[in-house]
């Protein structure tokens, strides 16, 4: 085995990364999209394993810059602090980063070869070459994102064991969505209370909104990306910030497929839309856009979301993600939280100090914290 | 037109000249406009018959106009191209609200008197003031705080236009860091001229060489203006080099001092240093170096890209033109 590093995913090549069933967060589709969108000083570089024949056995994205918010997760006061250091003092002390995952991904993990024997060996390679493009491109920290509860945990001690400190990342949330109809999820799959929830929405919607799903959307973008953007800028945790052009690369996006859909006032307003990514065996909402000055904004959340799970049943497809934000609502779409994990490797030594009150902090991302937080009433 | 007798306004009128769908130009000058008009026909030649001239006070309500004037005004015309502004960047609050907001206020009086009436306004990408990072044509409000009245003044007139009943009819353009036109030219040295003659002649400097800035060339705002303007175009369009094609301070800093005929740029240090030392806090010069020298937003144009491609209007390269804008302020 031996390792490889990539500028673009288009040389890295559709057909390889399909062969290694990367699922939508890793997709092609997916990762050309985000990296067509990269703004500022942000560089991505694809990181493989790959057979002595050349065969693709593993391989990840590391995105690196110092435009990341790698401390969206932390207090607000690190936060403000660190924007005025930087205000203050300059680019200089802005912290490069290097995020091993998919930026914008739901669940993370690192994509191998299912048939691959040495899965351990390849995991040391690929944390091998992380190491090494983190160090060339001067990063001060480097983070493997959401590596989701599923990823076998032995190959998380792996991670461990080469030097990064784990901590919980926010949860991912999934909807089954086996069933024969919207009707049956909703009578099998919800809560008597989330059942009438579900179908007040409907009721309420009547006469009000209109829905509507498009797939060639692109022409759209000019008219929903204000929304999106106003969901970001209101978001209390602001990840990775899209241009209008990440929107144009998803409408073009074969693999996966994408479709919006769109909530419409009677005066032909764009109330919501919603962004989804789906092939034959998951979907993803993957981004929602809601214009806050609609009075019944809550009503339009729901019923994209709504929406967003009658286009899973539909298609057949079992396994929909709601993505990582509003709890609250998503599991009264019976959505079940699982745990992620973020993996944090410090290069610069001022840093080092700092990850066991990181890793502490962040304790309270746990699905179990987060629930019982919902329970209590006091949602992140 | 307002705002004919400045950089990007003289090259608009010329732009418009050009075209041949435009009947005839009303020039809305101040009470000395007669010496105004003298340099402009200096600088892009006599002016033909289809333009005229009307004295007005852009800074009072109707335009100084009386109430008859005023509704005569609002039927005259079915383009309005509003490039007058106050463009100090100063903290001359009042200053700023009378020359930036004021007028725009008028428009909008103007948009309501008259349902055909369409809007273009020069506005600036720095209406995005203190935020460090993505300002898109789709931002406004995003909690930014401003450096000076210029930026806060500029944001409120946007603001003022985008809740206007009319705002349908309303485009908006944001350039960047302006300066002469790519051939060299320039009617005066406004827009980022001050900055960048801070830049050539200063030894030392609040700034940051790494942080990015984005200069655009002033033929380029205009002919992008004009063109949308006479395709009908609505919404806000940001003109700027954007991330990729903008330059380093210390590149831009170097090129700037080479046309002063100096080795070298200034040596530059944090703003951070600037303030508790009170350095230079009484120059203009240095306080617009303090706040513009060091890592904005950066400027998405996916809007104006799709909108100017078709029309065939591509954005010059800073590393084409800049040395001759620098050459102008030599001179």
């Amino acid at each position: 085995m031996r390792t490889n590093v990539y500028e673009s995913i288009d040389d890295l090549g559709r057909g390889r990364i399909e062969a290694l069933d990367t699922g939508l967060d890793f997709s092609f589709g997916a990762l050309r999209a985000m990296e067509r969108s990269l703004w500022g000083e942000l560089v991505v570089r694809y990181l493989t394993v790959e057979s002595d024949d050349g065969d693709l056995l593993a391989f990840t994205p590391v995105y690196i810059g110092s435009n990341l918010n790698f401390n969206a997760l932390l207090p607000r006061a690190i936060q403000t602090g660190y924007d005025a250091l930087v205000g203050g003092l300059g680019m200089a002390m802005a912290t490069r980063v290097a995020v091993a995952g998919s930026l914008i991904s739901d669940r993370g993990w690192i994509p191998m070869f299912r048939g691959l024997g040495d899965r351990a060996g390849a995991l040391r390679l690929l944390l091998g070459e992380i190491d090494r493009v983190a160090k060339k491109h001067k990063a001060q920290l480097t983070m493997l994102k959401d590596i989701h509860r599923d990823f076998p945990a032995a190959e998380r001690a792996l991670m461990r064991a080469a030097g990064f400190t784990e901590g919980f990342s926010l949860p991912t949330v999934r909807v089954n969505t086996t069933y024969a109809s919207f009707e049956e999820y909703l009578t099998r799959h919800l809560s008597k209370n989330g059942r009438k929830h579900a179908r007040k929405q409907f009721v309420k919607a009547e006469g009000v909104f209109t829905l509507r799903v498009i797939d060639d959307f692109e022409e759209m973008i000019p008219r929903v990306f204000p929304l999106h953007r106003a969901v970001f800028l209101k978001a209390k945790f602001q990840f990775e910030e899209l241009p209008p052009r990440f929107f144009v690369e998803c409408a073009r996006s074969t693999s996966p497929k994408s479709e919006l859909v769109v909530c419409e006032t009677t005066d032909g307003r764009i109330a919501g839309s919603l962004l989804i990514f789906y092939d034959d065996r998951e979907q993803q909402n993957k981004r929602i856009g809601i214009d806050y000055s609609n009075a019944e904004s809550g009503l339009v959340y729901n019923l994209l979301n709504y929406t967003g799970i009658q286009r899973a049943i539909a298609r057949g497809i079992g396994t929909l993600w709601l993505g990582q934000s509003s709890y609250l609502p998503k599991t009264r779409f019976g959505g079940v939280l699982e745990d992620q994990y973020l993996l944090i490797k410090a290069h610069d030594p001022m840093l080092k100090p700092t990850l066991p009150l990181q890793r502490w902090w962040m304790s309270r991302y746990s699905a179990a914290n987060i629930l019982a937080g919902l329970e209590k009433g006091t949602p992140l | 037109m307002t705002g004919a007798a400045s950089l990007v306004g003289a090259e608009v009128l010329r732009e418009l000249l050009r075209q041949r769908d435009v009947e005839s130009i009303c020039l809305l000058m101040p009470a000395d406009g007669a010496k105004t008009m003298a340099r402009l026909i200096g600088y892009l030649g006599p002016m033909p018959e289809s333009v005229t001239m009307m004295s007005c006070d852009l800074r009072m309500p109707r335009f100084g106009q009386s109430s008859r004037s005023w509704d005569e005004l609002g039927t005259l015309f079915d383009l309005g191209i509003h490039c007058a502004q106050r463009e100090v960047v100063d903290q001359n609050a009042e200053r700023a609200r009378e020359e930036n907001v004021q007028p725009v206020e008028s428009w909008i009086d103007l948009l309501d008197r008259n349902p055909v009436l369409r809007l273009h306004h020069l506005s600036t990408a720095f209406i995005g003031g203190s935020r460090r990072g993505l300002l898109t044509e789709f931002d406004l409000d995003c909690g930014q705080q401003f450096h000076n009245a210029w930026e806060r003044s500029k944001f409120a007139a946007e603001v003022a236009l985008r809740q206007s009943a009319a705002s349908g009819r309303v485009t908006i353009y944001r350039p960047s860091h302006t300066l002469g036109c790519s051939s060299g030219e320039s009617f005066d040295l406004g827009g980022a001229f001050p900055l960048l003659a801070t830049l050539a002649a200063a030894s030392l400097l609040p700034g940051d060489g790494r942080a990015r800035i984005d200069f655009v060339p002033a033929d380029y705002v205009a002919s992008a203006m004009v063109s949308l303007a006479c395709a009908g175009a609505t919404g806000t369009f940001q003109l700027a080099c954007g991330w990729e094609e903008s330059l380093p301070v210390r590149t831009a800093a170097a090129l700037a001092a080479k046309a002063q005929g100096r080795s070298r740029g200034p040596r530059m240090f944090p703003r951070a240093v600037a303030w508790p030392l009170r350095l230079g806090s009484n120059s203009l010069a240095f306080t617009t170096a303090r706040d513009l020298l060091h890592q904005g937003p950066v400027f998405d144009t996916f809007l104006s890209d799709r909108a100017l491609q078709p029309l065939g209007i591509a954005r010059p390269a800073p590393q084409s033109w800049l040395a001759s804008s620098v050459r102008r302020l030599g001179t």
